[in-house]
C-alpha cells in the first residue's frame, strides 16, 4: 500500500468538496465531477512533496484538475459518447428554484468554449486573481482578461440566464 | 473592471454557487490512494507484458511484411495507437446491431430478431426488418460505417436457418439517428446479388465500398466443398468487382476466405484465411494467414494469388477465430482461441493486436482465461472499440471490451448470433 505523503489527506478533507463544486462546473455532472477531482489527486499524490512546499498547492491541484478535464473534453469531443446512467436529475431535496437555476448555468456554459468556461470557472466561481487563473492555465493575464471579457459578453446574451440574474437583483 | 461588469461577475457567482449545490458523494483520501496504486499496478503490469511478450512466450507470430507497392492514404503506421479507451470516456459507439434467438421450446421454429439497441441502456431503439416479402428473411450479416450508418443483407430463404437455400440477397443501407431512430432503408447501388449467400461484409469508414463472401445459395450444406467469391462493390456507382475463390482440384492448395475487412481508403481488402486442400493425399503447409488484397476494386481476379500480410503461426491449441485490419491498415486485431502460452492450460479466449510491420510483438487488449467458446467479433469503423461474444464455464458472455474488461451487453439472456458496432 502506498505510503500517504505528510498533510496530503488534511488537504483533501479540507478541499474536496469545493474542487468537486468547481470540478461540476467544469462537466455539469456530479459523476464526472466526482471521477476528475479523484483522478486529478491520485494525480497529485506522487508529486505532494514538491507542491507541498510551494505557497498553495491548491493552485496546482487546480491545474492538473483544468488539464484533466481539458484533455477529456478533447477525447469526449471527437466521437458520442455513451452514458450509464440517466445525466443529473433533482437531487433529493433540491427545491424547484434550485433545479432551475441548475439547469441555466449548466447550460450556459456549456455554450462557452472549454478555455472560456476554465476561465471564468476559475476567476468568478472559484474567485482566484487573475494571476492565479492565468498560473493555473499557463497563460498571460491578459490571455485570462480577454477570455473573460468574452465569456461573460456570450453569458449576456443567454436569456434564460439574464432573467435569472435579474430575478436575483429584485 | 467596470461596475457592470463587477455587478455581474457577482451575480453569476451566486447562480453559479447555488448550482454547485453540495456534492453528492465525498471523495476521500482512501479512494485516492486506492487510485495511485492501480495506477502503478497498471504501469508495472503494462511494462512486464512487453518484456514477456517481446520475449516470445505468447503466440509466434512470424509476420512477414507484404511488399505492397504503396502506402495507404490514412494517417501514418506510426501515428497510429490502437487504444482501449478508458471506461465511458469517448467514442464508444452509441448504439449496436444484435441479432438474437428467442428459442421457442422445440414446438416451432425459433423466432431471430435483428434490433439496434443503445449501447448505454440495452434498450432496443429499433427492430430491423427486411423490406421483402418471403416466408422466411435472414437478417444478417451485417456491417457498420461511421456515422452510425449500416449495411445489412438481407437473405430471402427456404428456412429460418443461416445456411438454408438462399433464393435472394440484397442489401440495404440505414442510418440511426442520434436519438436512435432508423430512418428506413435504402437499396445499396450494386447491392442485388440474385440466389447467392452471403457470409461475411466489411464496408469502409464512409461507406463508399464494402465488401461480400458469397457462396453459391443453392446447395447450402455442402459450404466446404464449394469456393467462396468475394465481391467489391462500388455503392456509389454500383460497380462490382469479383474475386474468385480456387477451385477445390485435387492437390490443390486454396486460400478462402473466412473474415474479411477493408482500410479506410478501401485499397486493401483483408482476409482471414487456413490453407486447405479435399482430396487425399494432398498436403497442407502453414497455419492461418493474413492475406491482402490490393486495390479491391480493380479488375477482380484470383483470391489464391492475394499475397500474404502476415503468417500466424500460433502454437497447436489456439486458433484465430476472426480477424479486423484498422482503418490505416497498420494493425490486426485478431480474436483468438486456446491457450497462447504454448503449455497446457485451459482454454481460453484472447484479443490481441500485432502491427502488421514485422514486429513480433503483441497487445492483449482483452483475456478470458476459462474461455470455453467464441461466437462473434466486430470493431467499430474507427478500429477501437471492439465487441466479443464468448462462453465461460458459467454461461455465455457477450459485451464490449472496455479497459481489458468484457463489460455485458444487453440483452440477456437471450441467445445472441451477432452483435457489430
Amino acid at each position: 500500500m502506498s505510503e500517504e505523503p505528510e498533510g496530503f489527506a488534511q488537504f483533501v478533507e479540507a478541499r474536496e468538496r469545493a474542487l468537486q463544486r468547481t470540478a461540476w462546473l467544469l462537466t455539469g455532472d456530479w459523476g464526472l465531477a466526482e471521477d476528475l477531482v479523484q483522478t486529478a489527486l491520485v494525480r497529485t499524490w506522487p508529486r505532494w512533496e514538491r507542491i507541498r512546499r510551494r505557497d498553495d498547492p491548491e493552485v496546482y491541484v487546480r491545474r492538473v484538475l483544468v488539464n484533466t478535464w481539458a484533455t477529456w473534453a478533447r477525447r469526449r469531443s471527437r466521437g458520442e459518447r455513451a452514458t450509464q446512467s440517466m445525466p443529473d436529475g433533482p437531487a433529493p431535496g433540491d427545491m424547484a428554484a434550485e433545479v432551475v437555476v441548475r439547469m441555466a448555468i449548466r447550460s450556459a456554459l456549456a455554450s462557452l468554449t472549454a478555455r472560456q468556461r476554465a476561465v471564468l470557472v476559475l476567476r468568478v466561481f472559484d474567485d482566484l486573481s487573475e494571476a492565479q487563473v492565468a498560473a493555473v492555465l499557463g497563460c498571460a493575464v491578459g490571455t485570462v482578461k480577454s477570455t473573460t471579457s468574452q465569456a461573460l459578453a456570450k453569458l449576456r446574451s443567454d436569456a434564460r440566464l439574464t432573467e435569472l440574474m435579474e430575478a436575483e437583483t429584485r | 473592471m467596470s461596475d457592470e461588469t463587477g455587478e455581474l461577475e457577482a451575480k453569476l457567482r451566486m447562480l453559479m454557487d447555488i448550482a454547485a449545490g453540495e456534492p453528492r458523494r465525498r471523495v476521500n483520501v482512501d479512494a485516492v490512494r486506492r487510485g495511485v496504486v492501480r495506477r502503478r499496478r497498471a504501469a508495472s503490469a503494462a511494462l512486464a507484458a512487453a518484456v514477456v511478450l517481446a520475449a516470445g512466450a505468447g503466440v509466434a507470430v512470424a509476420a512477414q511484411r507484404a511488399e505492397l507497392g504503396h502506402r495507404p492514404s490514412g494517417p501514418p503506421s506510426g501515428s497510429h495507437s490502437p487504444s482501449v479507451t478508458l471506461p465511458g470516456r469517448s467514442g464508444v459507439p452509441r448504439y449496436y446491431v444484435v441479432r438474437t434467438v428467442i428459442p421457442n421450446g422445440g414446438k416451432t421454429a425459433n423466432r431471430e430478431v435483428t434490433n439496434v439497441r443503445a449501447t448505454a441502456t440495452g434498450a432496443v431503439l429499433a427492430r430491423l426488418r427486411c423490406p421483402m416479402s418471403a416466408p422466411y428473411v435472414i437478417t444478417w450479416p451485417v456491417a457498420a460505417a461511421d456515422n452510425q450508418n449500416f449495411f445489412l443483407v438481407c437473405q430471402k430463404a427456404t428456412g429460418p436457418q443461416s445456411y438454408a437455400r438462399v433464393l435472394e440477397s440484397r442489401i440495404f443501407q440505414f442510418h440511426v439517428t442520434r436519438s436512435g431512430r432508423v430512418t428506413g432503408d435504402l437499396p445499396v447501388r450494386g447491392g442485388v446479388l440474385g440466389g447467392l449467400l452471403v457470409q461475411s461484409i466489411a464496408a469502409t469508414r464512409d461507406g463508399s465500398e464494402i465488401a461480400v463472401i458469397v457462396y453459391p445459395g443453392n446447395h447450402p450444406p455442402d459450404l466446404h466443398r464449394t469456393p467462396p467469391d468475394v465481391i467489391v462493390i462500388d455503392t456509389r456507382t454500383g460497380a462490382r468487382t469479383i474475386w474468385h475463390g480456387a477451385q477445390p482440384v485435387s492437390g490443390k492448395t486454396v486460400y478462402w476466405p473466412r473474415d474479411i475487412s477493408l482500410t479506410a481508403d478501401g485499397q486493401k481488402l483483408v482476409f482471414l484465411t487456413e490453407p486447405q486442400c479435399f482430396q487425399p493425399g494432398c498436403t497442407v503447409h502453414g497455419g492461418q494467414q493474413m492475406r491482402v488484397v490490393i486495390n479491391p476494386d480493380s479488375g477482380g481476379g484470383q483470391l489464391n494469388s492475394a499475397r500474404v500480410l502476415v503468417r500466424l503461426n500460433s502454437v497447436p491449441s489456439a486458433g484465430v477465430m476472426d480477424a479486423v485490419i484498422s482503418p490505416d491498415g497498420s494493425t490486426l486485431t485478431l480474436a483468438v482461441m486456446g491457450a497462447l502460452s504454448g503449455k497446457p492450460s485451459p482454454d481460453s479466449v484472447s484479443v490481441v493486436q500485432i502491427p502488421v510491420s514485422g514486429q513480433q510483438r503483441l497487445r492483449f487488449v482483452y483475456r478470458l482465461s476459462q474461455g470455453d467458446s467464441f461466437s462473434f467479433f466486430s470493431a467499430d469503423p474507427p478500429g477501437s472499440h471492439f465487441l466479443l461474444g464468448t462462453g465461460t464455464p458459467n454461461g455465455p458472455l457477450d459485451g464490449r471490451i472496455d479497459n481489458r474488461r468484457l463489460i455485458p451487453l444487453r440483452p440477456n439472456p437471450v441467445s445472441v448470433q451477432v452483435m457489430v458496432w
